[in-house]
């Protein structure tokens, strides 16, 4: 009825109009002819009145339209707008940031020293042909995990990214580039690339591209706390894997053992949230390798094996006054870079996260062990025991503090040591580090942070010159 | 508000008719000054001279005339609503509630809109009017309570069951403020309920960004991202319904507003039932929700010794939701 009233009232106004230049457009500013062929007429004549009336017109059409009605006008097409707006979202969600660094390593830049002449471990003598002692990626540099450089160590050939030699430099320590795009409701798709600048060799730039996350995710319930994922995906071994990236991390380097668990493996992985507020997380994943990161020695993105790794993942979050949750975890597969499945290679922890307050506390241990193959020259494994304590106290919005206790119990080999020439070479970590750091948060998008690193060892290894002081600038889109 | 509107609709109807007549009287006239020199086929076959630009100046001066007398008259009404709508309030028992419809048994103050035309509110004597407004004034002062019982399927368990009247509209809240904190990656309180035109202040009390939406049809929203130490952000909420509010950040995070057009809503009581007192005479639509359950309605005819009435929820199975852009958030948003 109410819009009968107004076609009405608009009727008789825009009749009003019409009789006033009857065959003309009300709206042409100049009066003048819309077309009809009727020569123009004096700006100052009857134009100006139509003009005068068309204003009353409205006028009167917005007086007469009920208040009602005209709000809800407006709400429909607010939400139509919406829905345009929505609707003109890109498909594809670009995210990422730019990590840049300065670090000041000690000694020559290297975790590692070597146990010339069996001088400290005689028990290897015979055993190993050389014997390293500490940790290789110690003097961690970023949140990729790269050494301030990987040392000499005498018959490798490696890709020593960072080969500092001990100097302290600048580094843009990556470019990441996250796109995003769901396909409906309950899918998406997600890759991650990282452009890592290196100094080049041999006339070749040392510039290279990781692809660190290529996956699709279902969510096939309505709930949505059922996920399948499948490609390149996060672990679920531990915890740290989600703080793996720069934007994520609260402070700049990653935990001793993360890289036994936070790298992303091919495969099909399910994870469940179940019960009420979420209290127990179960999780699953069948992959081609180990969760190892990349550039470590285990790591197998495409498998060489028919012994797929399967991993697991039980977590509980029990209903407190504060966020708190207790996983156990694990992975069994077939060895990576092996040829064979016969050697499994094995990882076992426990972790905790809470979240009290401004107060986050973060912990985690693992064991895991692999027989190597001397055949494939690849690595074997005894992790004796790894596991960190990591306090991050956002004192205020700005400022932020973390503090961070670990340690690494360790032994790697190349070889078969019972061969009548011994194995390659084995290296031995005893370590200990203690991290301390700042972080600025300057705005959402810009984060200024500070670590200092200071690694030490026990068990007979000698005190290796080897803390670092890092800084991350980081750009975040 | 159909009686606010239907009276004033026969004011504008009776307006619309004269400018209607003053626009068909106009259009015979001026075509020919229009175009000078080509003058309108209407005037020549009236045989009259064609008419000079005077005369039409005259005639839309008259029209012009008309039409702000028509604007007078509408403002005139608006005034004569709002002196109705302060002697209804300052008479009337429910006090904030006004009446959206008119209920039955009662005589609307002019006919309604789609009555003939021939007569008009404005044709209405003029000693009609202050009975209309006393009849208007009784009709609010006819208050009944409203009693009933709602059930939750599959038991209520502690969950919170409000009630409220749909289809009586009450003075906005304007100038009424609730806060819903972010703290600890939750909302505080998870729960609310507002009347419309209520202010809903969401400050941030954790260090890290939150970003508070909400896609609700009616009272979407988007305040963008701030932290503790920023400057809280608001939403008012105009339309009633239940409104869910989300942070784009954190999907765990949630918390539902039940906007309610008036002051004639309760919490259900703990055995289920419950009562609204004061609620106007008349057809009646009771509108029940808890979290958890889409909201479901009914409609009562409420007579003056009060009604009765019987409600069921039923639970929902539980829906994940979508970002600001409505995508899937994936699973380790939280």
């Amino acid at each position: 009825m109410g819009a009968a009233l107004f076609a009405a009232v608009t009727c008789g106004a825009a009749a009003v109009g019409v009789a006033a230049e009857p065959g003309e457009e009300l709206s042409s500013p100049s009066g003048g002819d819309a077309g009809s062929g009727a020569p123009s007429r004096p700006a100052d004549g009857p134009a100006g009145a139509a003009a005068t009336a068309s204003d009353e017109d409205e006028a009167l059409a917005e007086a007469a339209t009920p208040l009602s009605d005209r709000i809800r006008d407006l709400e429909l097409r607010l939400e139509q707008t919406r829905q345009v707006a929505v609707g003109r979202q890109p498909r594809v969600t670009l995210s990422g940031y730019i990590d840049l660094g300065f670090f000041i390593p000690q000694g020559d830049g290297s975790g590692i020293v070597r146990d010339q002449g069996n001088a400290l471990f005689p028990e290897y003598a015979g055993r190993y042909g050389w014997v390293f002692l500490g940790d290789l990626l110690a003097p961690t540099v970023n949140s990729r995990g790269e050494a301030a450089d990987l040392g000499d160590a005498a018959g490798v050939e490696r890709f020593d990214s960072v080969h500092s030699r001990g100097a302290p430099g600048f580094i843009a320590n990556e470019v990441n580039l996250t796109m995003t795009s769901a396909l409906g409701d309950s899918a998406i798709a997600t890759a991650s690339v990282n452009f890592v600048p290196r100094t080049g060799s041999s006339f070749s730039l040392g510039d290279f591209i990781d692809v660190d996350l290529a996956q699709l995710e279902w969510m096939p319930t309505r709930s949505q706390k059922t996920s399948i994922f499948v490609g390149k995906m996060e672990s679920l071994l531990g915890i740290e894997y989600r703080d793996r990236k720069a934007s994520n991390r609260f402070g700049i380097t990653p935990s001793l053992i993360a890289r036994y668990t936070t790298g992303t493996a091919l495969g099909l992985k399910v994870r469940s949230k179940l019960g009420p507020d979420d209290v127990l997380v179960l999780a699953g994943a069948v992959t081609n390798g180990s969760n190892t990161t990349e550039q470590f020695h285990f790591y197998d993105e495409i498998d060489s094996n028919a012994g797929k790794t399967a991993s697991g993942r039980l977590a509980l979050r029990p209903p407190l006054p504060f966020e708190l949750e207790v996983g156990v975890s694990g992975s069994y597969g077939g060895q990576d870079r092996a040829r064979t499945s016969t050697g499994a290679m094995w990882f076992f922890g426990i972790d905790l996260m809470a979240h009290i307050d401004r107060l986050d506390i973060k912990g985690q241990i693992l064991r895991g062990g692999a027989p190597g193959s001397p055949a494939d020259q690849v690595y074997g494994l005894k992790l004796h025991n790894g596991g960190y304590l990591e306090l991050d106290w956002m004192v205020t919005p700005l400022i932020g503090l973390i503090g961070r206790g670990e340690m690494r119990d360790a032994f790697v080999w190349l070889g078969d040591p019972n061969a009548p020439s011994g194995a390659d070479r084995a290296y031995l970590t005893k370590s200990w580090r203690a991290t301390g750091g700042v972080r600025l948060a300057f705005s959402e998008r810009v984060l200024l942070k500070a670590e200092y690193l200071r690694n030490g060892e026990y068990g007979g290894i000698p005190q290796i010159k080897n803390d670092l002081f890092t800084m991350s600038l980081l750009l975040i889109e | 508000m159909w009686q606010r509107v239907g009276s004033r609709r026969s004011w504008l109807m009776a307006g619309a008719l004269i400018v209607t007549g003053a626009a068909v009287a106009g259009a015979q006239e001026p075509g020919a000054t229009g175009r000078a020199g080509a003058p309108s086929r209407a005037v020549g076959e009236a045989g009259g001279a064609a008419p000079t630009r005077a005369e039409f100046a005259r005639l839309q001066a008259e029209v012009r005339e008309q039409k702000q007398l028509l604007i007078d008259m509408l403002q005139a009404e608006q005034q004569r609503y709002d002196m109705l709508l302060k002697i209804i309030r300052s008479q009337g028992g429910g006090a904030a509630a006004t009446l959206e419809a008119v209920p039955p048994g009662f005589p609307s103050i002019v006919p309604p809109v789609g009555a003939p035309a021939t007569s008009p509110a404005s044709a209405r004597p003029a000693d009609e009017r202050p009975r209309a407004a006393e009849r208007a004034a009784e009709n609010a002062r006819r208050t009944a309570p409203l009693e009933g019982k709602v059930e939750l399927a599959g038991g209520r368990g502690g969950a919170e069951i409000y009630v409220y009247v749909e289809n009586v509209k009450g003075t906005p809240a304007r100038g009424k403020s609730i806060e819903i904190k972010q703290e600890n990656k939750q909302f505080s309180p998870r729960l609310a309920v507002v009347q419309t035109g209520t202010n809903v202040v969401f400050p941030n009390l954790d260090a890290i960004y939150h970003n508070v939406f909400s896609s609700s049809p009616r009272n979407s929203f988007d305040l963008g991202s701030y932290r503790a130490g920023d400057k809280a952000r608001s939403v008012t909420l105009t339309a009633p319904g239940v409104v869910e509010i989300f942070c784009n950040m954190h999907q765990k995070m949630s918390a539902n507003v039940l906007v309610v057009p008036s002051s004639l809503y309760t919490k259900v009581r703990p055995d289920g039932s419950f009562r609204i007192d004061n609620v106007p005479v008349g057809v009646r639509r009771i509108v029940a929700w808890s979290p958890g359950t889409r909201t479901i309605q009914q409609r009562v005819d409420l007579g003056p010794a009060g009604a009765d009435v019987r409600l069921a929820l039923e639970r929902e199975e539980p829906k994940g939701h979508t970002n600001k852009l409505g995508q899937a958030y994936g699973s380790y948003r939280d």
